[in-house]
């Protein structure tokens, strides 16, 4: 049963991810900001993480940062939610091994396809 | 033994006189004295003779009346010079009435005998002496002796009196003349300098008459600049110009004339008999540098000659005249051009640290009128289409000009126009200075006159104030009297307003640029909130929908359990009216973004392959929905682009969408990509109702939405076409469409292949 850390500062959006992942049968832990979603990584070790670029104090870029500066956390696959074009970068995402990106709002079913193919598990 | 004793006193006696007398006047003056005394006789006279001239002239006389003293010179001329030449004989006349030229003297007087004996010193004349008794007949020896030893003496003394006199005028003549180099070295004031100059001639040559002319070299006057001795009346009288009378003829010839007669002299005609006397006058030209500028005369009425020594010192004087003449020239063309070098400086350094517009304009007619000492000054603005004046500053202005200004009246400045055949108009249309020196003269500005009646002005200059070839405006000057500007004066106000066309153009455009740093500043304070609200609206719209959408979505999706008919067709609804929404932000958000130039795009190579997958999946939903299949053509070797990641997405994302809109259910939309020399060409072809060939034009334009009944229903912003276009425009690349009504549309364009890498 893959988990998945949904990290994002909207406590709705929150609920919404985690519900929905929970019904493809995921297991969940969440986190509303940076630090705290740093040293979930650190501590949960979860096979997929969910991050909002946009979030005060720490940001899901630096969240990223020290994810991947992480020797065990260096490979975790990383699904962006971005709410801004161009706030990441192609390159950047390759440097930092950014699973797959997805433009807020979203459709949660377009999401939940993207974290099956991050994790490599088939779709119907 | 008595007559040696006799003679012994006698000469003693003589010579205790002639000793006392060391002035040749009063010497004369004693031998005729004592030649009476000596001689027992009853009248004497003396003549004294000229070295110079070779003349004899009177010199004293006793018990003689004064005219006939004077008359007896030109009788005794002709056989004093005969004698002159080499045998000096005394005459010995027993009856003076044989003689003719002596007839009037024997007429008026008792005199009947006389002896004329020659005064002679070391072989030359030095004077006549002639001694008279009432008495006809032979003359005693004793009474001729004394006159012959008188004469005998005399001739030393007079030699004597007349070096001395000779030293003293020489050593007279170098005070004078040094006091006058002097004087005239330290003065700027040239009547004054002029008078002394005269004042000296005057004493040094014995002369009460003097005048200096000088010659206007354009009308060719002669003008008395200064005058001795003259009354007004004569001076009124005695106009002369180049080659007219003795100063004329001095003038015309630059050489020195001495009239020692004046009363036969042709080239006095024009002096009237009724001023005052003159019998001798000397004339010499005032020299600078060569030239002739004027001519020094001095003149006396008694007749006494001048010699060619008081036409020296004269011409030294007449050289100090001119000198004088030329430093205070000198001197005031230096404190001209200091006092315009003032009024340039000034104005120069004034406007440099005038800031505004209307502090520029208020200083330069401030400035100006007042360097000029005109009455009041204005100076107008040209317009910009250059059809009209308008006030921009004015001093000294009377109650009705400030009424004009304060009324910002416009004058027209087209020449069929009232104004337009003013001063100014004018000025600023020849693009010259325009000088009325008398306006109830000028017959071009009849017009003005009852104006300037009112205003109180009869001399009017326009100076059109022009910085480079153009004239921005033109400055008047308004004077009371009538006042002709020089050409220097000319020359210095049009110099003063090209400075101040410049200074005012730069206060301008300095006016300007600020003006213009204020709204670009404004600009960007608004581009910057611009931006500030396009992040916020990006964020704070998006998270609220975020949650919309996700919410519904999952409801739809049946997570949240089954749902009924109703209930899903509703939330269908809201899913469909969330999107929309969604949609609009972005569209909204992104023309904000190209109308501010705030979208930037992250150029990176891009695998079209990989993007063409991701947006398609976005898009799956919505093609399966309604049938429609959506096929990709592109080779696995196709290169890479050079694009940004998120913006290119969005153009396929856009136009697939479009296609999906457009296009009847169960057909199919193919996504093409060829490499085409330097770019990719990538297609999306759809299989719809096609385009009107002049709805395809409109097409990319903002909020230009189809016309088609058929596709009304079909609903879009209007925005998602003309952001596509600027987005590939944006990448270097061209997009265009090609399309048939009934038969699909094909949207075309084309993105610059990524360089090869590292």
């Amino acid at each position: 049963m893959p988990k998945v850390l949904i990290v994002d500062d909207e406590a709705d959006v929150v609920r919404l991810l985690q519900f929905r992942f929970e019904k493809e049968g995921f297991e969940t832990i969440t986190a509303m900001d940076g630090t705290t979603a740093v040293a979930m990584v650190e501590s949960d070790s979860p096979d997929l993480v969910l991050l909002d670029i946009m979030m005060p104090l720490m940001d899901g870029m630096e969240v990223l940062r020290q994810i991947r500066s992480r020797r065990r956390t260096s490979k975790t696959p990383v699904i962006m939610l971005t709410a801004k074009t161009a706030s990441i970068t192609v390159d950047e995402a390759r440097q930092l091994w950014v699973s797959d990106y997805i433009m807020k709002p979203f459709d949660p079913e377009i999401l939940v396809r993207k974290a099956k193919k991050a994790l490599k598990i088939p779709t119907d | 033994m008595r007559d040696l004793h006799w003679e012994l006193s006698t000469l003693y006696e003589i010579g205790r006189m002639l000793s006392a007398s060391p002035e040749i006047n009063d010497l004369a003056q004693t031998v005729v004295e004592a030649a009476v005394n000596l001689a027992t006789a009853d009248a004497s006279w003396l003549a004294l003779h000229d070295k110079q001239r070779k003349v004899f002239f009177y010199g004293a006389s006793h018990n003689l009346p004064a005219d006939i003293a004077r008359e007896l010179i030109n009788v005794l001329e002709d056989r004093l010079a005969g004698d002159s030449t080499g045998s000096f004989v005394p005459i010995i006349l027993t009856d003076i009435a044989e003689h003719e030229g002596l007839r009037n003297l024997a007429e008026k007087t008792s005199l009947k005998a006389a002896v004329v004996v020659p005064i002679v010193y070391k072989d030359s004349p030095a004077g006549v002496l002639a001694v008279f008794w009432n008495r006809s007949g032979r003359i005693l020896s004793e009474r001729m002796e004394p006159v012959f030893l008188l004469a005998n003496q005399a001739g030393a003394a007079i030699e004597n009196a007349r070096l001395l006199e000779e030293a003293r005028q020489r050593s007279a003549a170098l005070v004078a003349i040094s006091k006058v180099a002097q004087t005239i070295g330290a003065s700027t004031d040239m009547r004054w300098a002029l008078n002394v100059v005269m004042d000296e001639a005057n004493r040094l040559l014995g002369t009460d008459l003097s005048s200096i002319r000088l010659i206007d070299t354009n009308t060719g006057d002669l003008a008395i600049r200064a005058s001795r001795g003259f009354s007004k009346q004569t001076l009124k009288r005695i106009r002369l110009k180049v080659g007219q009378g003795v100063p004329g003829w001095v003038a015309e010839h630059g050489q020195p004339l001495i009239v020692n007669d004046c009363r036969h002299e042709p080239r006095l005609d024009y002096y009237p008999c009724d001023a005052e006397q003159i019998s001798s006058m000397v004339s010499v030209p005032l020299l600078l540098e060569g030239r002739t500028i004027g001519v020094l005369t001095v003149a006396r009425s008694e007749p006494k000659w001048f010699t060619e020594e008081d036409q020296n010192l004269l011409l030294i004087l007449a050289g100090q005249a001119a000198v004088a003449i030329e430093n205070t020239r000198l001197y005031d063309q230096a404190k001209r051009r200091l006092s315009e070098q003032k009024i340039l400086y000034r104005l120069a350094q004034e406007l440099a640290s005038t800031p505004d517009v209307p502090s520029v304009l208020k200083f330069i007619v401030t400035h100006i009128t007042q360097s000029f000492g005109a009455k009041f000054g204005s100076l107008r603005m040209l317009d910009e289409a250059g059809d009209y004046l308008m006030i921009g500053a004015i001093w000294g202005i009377t109650d009705e000009y400030t009424k004009l200004a304060n009324e910002n009246v416009q004058m027209a400045l087209a020449p069929d126009t009232p104004t337009g055949q003013s001063p100014a108009a004018l000025a600023i249309r020849n693009k010259r200075i325009c000088a009325v020196n008398n306006i109830f003269k000028d017959r071009r500005f009849t017009a003005w006159r009852e104006m300037a009646r009112m205003d109180g002005y009869t001399s009017v200059v326009a100076v059109p104030l022009i910085p480079a070839d153009a004239p921005i405006g033109v400055l008047s000057l308004y004077f009371r009297d009538v006042r002709k500007l020089q050409p220097s004066e000319s020359e210095l106000l049009q110099t003063a307003a090209r400075t101040s066309a410049i200074a005012l153009q730069r206060a301008m455009l300095d006016e300007r640029l600020l003006k213009e740093e204020v709204t670009r500043r404004a600009l960007e304070e608004i581009s910057h909130l611009k931006t500030e609200f396009v992040s916020l609206v990006s964020h704070e719209l998006r998270t609220p929908l975020t949650s919309i959408q996700g919410y519904v979505k999952l409801m739809v999706a049946g997570h949240s359990g089954e749902l009924n008919e109703i209930q899903c067709e509703f939330l269908n609804t809201v899913s469909r009216n969330t999107d929309r929404l969604i949609a609009l932000v972005n569209d909204l958000l992104d023309i904000s973004r190209i109308q501010s130039g705030k979208l930037d795009l992250v150029l990176e190579p891009l695998d079209l392959r990989e993007l063409f997958e991701r947006e398609l999946e976005s898009l799956k939903a919505i093609a399966d929905e309604r049938g429609i299949t959506i096929v990709t053509d592109v080779e696995p070797s196709i290169p890479m682009v050079r694009a940004d990641i998120h913006r290119l997405g969005q153009i396929i994302s856009n136009l697939v969408s479009n296609a999906l809109k457009y296009s009847p259910e169960s057909t199919t939309i193919k996504l093409a990509a060829y490499p085409v020399d330097k770019n990719v060409l990538i297609k999306v072809i759809d299989a719809g109702m096609g385009i009107a060939p002049e709805e395809r034009g409109k097409l990319f334009q903002m909020f230009y939405r189809g016309e088609n009944d058929a596709i009304k229903h079909i609903r879009g912003t209007g925005l998602g076409l003309a952001i596509t276009k600027h987005l590939v425009e944006m990448h270097g690349g061209k997009i265009w469409v090609e399309s048939e009504k009934g038969h699909g549309s094909t949207f075309s364009f084309t993105i610059p292949i990524a360089p090869p890498g590292p």
